[in-house]
């Protein structure tokens, strides 16, 4: 039995900082390096740490966007408003909590994540 | 005078404060502002009240010192990077005599400087950053080539932002980037119309990336068109608003008139590949070329001042490495008191 990073066990609901408004559905796709952006598909919620300048070449086909570091104004707030896409930020271990392929609905106005199936 | 300049500062301190106060360091790409500007902010600070000291002696005025600076957000961002914490720095371990203006009084002359930079609202109180008056935007705007084809200008703007970031890091993006308004366009383009202008002004700094090999322009303007919709531009060159910006825009224009996927596709791969470049380089490198990327739009300040900016860099670089030997960098931070920390009435330094 693994020991290490957090669980999601019972949990429905993550709850982080509203940083672009609108909700939206997608499959989760957690990016932890420019290498896996080859994997992001048309529709994607991509889950990151943190976003940094190189995103660009995925942030224009996700729905939606969620990292665990990062206020309102990181790269991953200013660009979602920018792109009039849902944004959470601040949900610590969101990137070990959500699996690739997990349906989520992303509340960019309330700043919350559910996990549908 | 004393009183001007006691509410002049405590302005400034309430726009700093809005602004920064929605900041978490740890995202800052690649490197935070505790990570790098305790490392040589005194440095440059202390070259920056001596060039204004050379300036003002040979009789340069204020007006004239401003417009060494690119745009009035260099000047601000000078201001919250290494000047007022750096020269505070410089009083507390006595590393200056500040024999003309002291730290308080310094910082409402450089305040003064950015009113002459930009007379309308220069601390942004009201949540607009007007660099150009509006009758000078009413010209601008009638002689542009409108296009109501919006659907791939969000990209191409957030293209050319990640640019910018890439270019300069999260820390300087005043360096390429201004965003002007917002301002009331009803008049010509029928109720509730606001307009944002994004002048990015230095998108090939090939004196900072002399490998970068641009196919974009180095300066262009996007005009922005919004419906129903209020932003506020702050500090940081952060836009508020209530809903995002994408789903409200209606119009744009492009100055030079260029084709916005073409740009969108060219500065997105230099995007990318710029980040890459970076990220591969040492924390020790990405620290130095921060503090030159700093140096960098004060080009024109420190020619006029007697020193090449390069010059001035190396002595802040050559700092920041026997620092490193004493002190190793500091971690990002999630909360301060920046009200505090850029207080030149205050002893606060970190």
């Amino acid at each position: 039995m693994s020991m290490g990073g957090p669980r999601l066990r019972g949990v429905r609901e993550l709850k982080g900082i509203a940083a672009s408004q609108g909700v939206a559905t997608g499959k989760v796709k957690v990016v932890v390096s420019p290498a896996d952006f080859s994997r992001v598909e048309e529709g994607d919620v991509l889950v990151a740490k943190a976003t940094d300048p190189s995103y660009v070449l995925v942030l224009g086909k996700v729905s939606a966007v969620v990292t665990e570091y990062g206020g309102v104004c990181s790269h991953a707030a200013i660009v979602s408003r920018e792109l009039g896409i849902p944004c959470v930020v601040g949900i610590e271990g969101a990137t070990k909590l959500l699996k690739d392929g997990m349906l989520v609905e992303v509340d960019g106005n309330e700043g919350r994540v559910r996990i549908l199936d | 005078m004393r009183g001007e300049c006691e509410s002049s500062i405590n302005e400034f301190l309430d726009s700093v404060e809005r602004a920064f106060s929605r900041v978490d360091e740890r995202a800052f790409w690649p490197v935070s502002g505790s990570e790098l500007f305790p490392l040589y902010s005194e440095v440059q600070a202390m070259q920056v009240y001596k060039g204004f000291e050379e300036l003002v002696e040979r009789g340069v005025t204020l007006r004239e010192i401003a417009q060494l600076f690119p745009t009035p957000s260099v000047m601000r961002q000078l201001l919250t990077s290494t000047l007022v914490v750096g020269l505070k720095v410089a009083r507390k371990y006595r590393l200056m005599n500040f024999t003309r203006w002291g730290v308080e009084e310094f910082t409402c002359l450089f305040l003064q400087a950015l009113r002459e930079k930009q007379p309308r609202d220069p601390l942004l109180t009201t949540g607009k950053n007007h660099v150009w008056s509006e009758g000078e935007v009413r010209e601008m705007i009638a002689e542009l080539e409108w296009s109501r084809e919006v659907r791939a200008v969000p990209k191409a703007v957030v293209a050319l932002d990640s640019l910018v970031w890439a270019l300069y890091f999260d820390l300087f993006v005043a360096n390429g980037l201004e965003i002007a308004g917002p301002y009331d366009v009803s008049d010509t383009f029928g109720p509730d119309r606001t307009l944002l202008i994004r002048e990015y002004h230095d998108l090939a700094p090939l004196e900072l990336w002399p490998d970068l090999k641009p196919k974009w322009p180095g300066k262009l303007r996007i005009y922005l068109v919004y419906k129903g919709v209020q932003p506020e531009v702050d500090w940081l060159l952060h836009i508020r608003t209530s809903i995002p910006l994408g789903a409200a825009l209606e119009l744009y224009a492009v100055d030079p008139p260029l084709d916005i996927n073409s740009l969108r596709e060219a500065t997105a791969e230099a995007a990318y590949r710029q980040t890459t470049n970076v990220a591969a380089m040492g924390k020790l490198e990405q620290l130095r070329k921060g503090v030159e990327i700093s140096y960098y739009p004060l080009r024109n300040f420190f020619e006029a001042s007697g020193e090449s900016w390069r010059t001035a860099a190396l002595k802040a670089i050559a700092g920041l490495e026997e620092h490193l030997h004493l002190v190793p960098p500091q971690p990002a931070k999630t909360t301060r008191s920046y009200r505090s920390l850029f207080d030149p009435r205050t002893e606060t330094i970190e």
